[in-house]
């Protein structure tokens, strides 16, 4: 099964992210959760 | 969410094309659990490039039904920003492909608020609140429908 990591790019931080909304017109999608196991 | 919802490739596709995602351990980051006012995980903020929010997910959600308030959320978030056709766009979307959801009941109250906006139209308010009171009569969403008098 493919893995959250191979289809999913998540961005390494929110201000990165911002910055990544800003330039695209993009609304910011924030995963807030526990670390894995 | 890791196990079931976020390795769906309609997930991952609807994701990909329309946010920026990113990701918050909230063990290595309590500040900013603090500041969006994480109480609970899963729990996922849909906010703009300067931090504000704008729709909030909470709880854990199988594929479709993410989607659908993933969607929901986007409408949310271009409604907040005054671009009431393509927030109309979402909540029609939601409506239509997740006919008999909860999802879809909210979606049709926030229709008529995106259609009415742009020019103060009762009409499309009603049009909107009238097929949610149809379709969703025991639904909070049409409990809240109320026709204003006023503008907003």
């Amino acid at each position: 099964m493919a893995t959250t990591t191979e289809l999913i790019a998540w961005e390494s931080s929110l201000p990165d992210a911002q910055q990544r909304a800003a330039r695209e017109e993009r609304a910011v999608l924030l995963d807030f959760s526990a670390a894995p196991d | 969410m890791d196990t079931v919802t976020y390795p769906d490739e309609q997930v991952a596709r609807f994701l990909t094309d329309h946010f920026v995602p990113a990701r918050v351990r909230v063990k290595e980051h309590p500040s900013l659990v603090g500041e969006y006012l994480v109480s609970w995980t899963p729990n996922v903020v849909i906010a703009d490039d300067r931090g504000k929010v704008h729709y909030r997910v909470e709880g854990f959600l199988p594929p479709e039904e993410f989607v659908a308030y993933l969607s929901l959320g986007l409408g949310r978030y271009w409604l907040d920003r005054m671009e009431f056709d393509r927030a109309a766009g979402r909540f029609e979307e939601v409506a239509g492909l997740h006919d008999g959801t909860a999802a879809a009941a909210e979606a049709l109250y926030w229709l008529g608020v995106a259609r009415y906006k742009p020019a103060h139209d009762k009409a499309q308010l009603r049009a909107a609140w009238q097929q949610l009171a149809r379709d969703y009569p025991d639904s909070t969403w049409a409990r809240r429908a109320r026709i204003p008098d006023v503008k907003h």
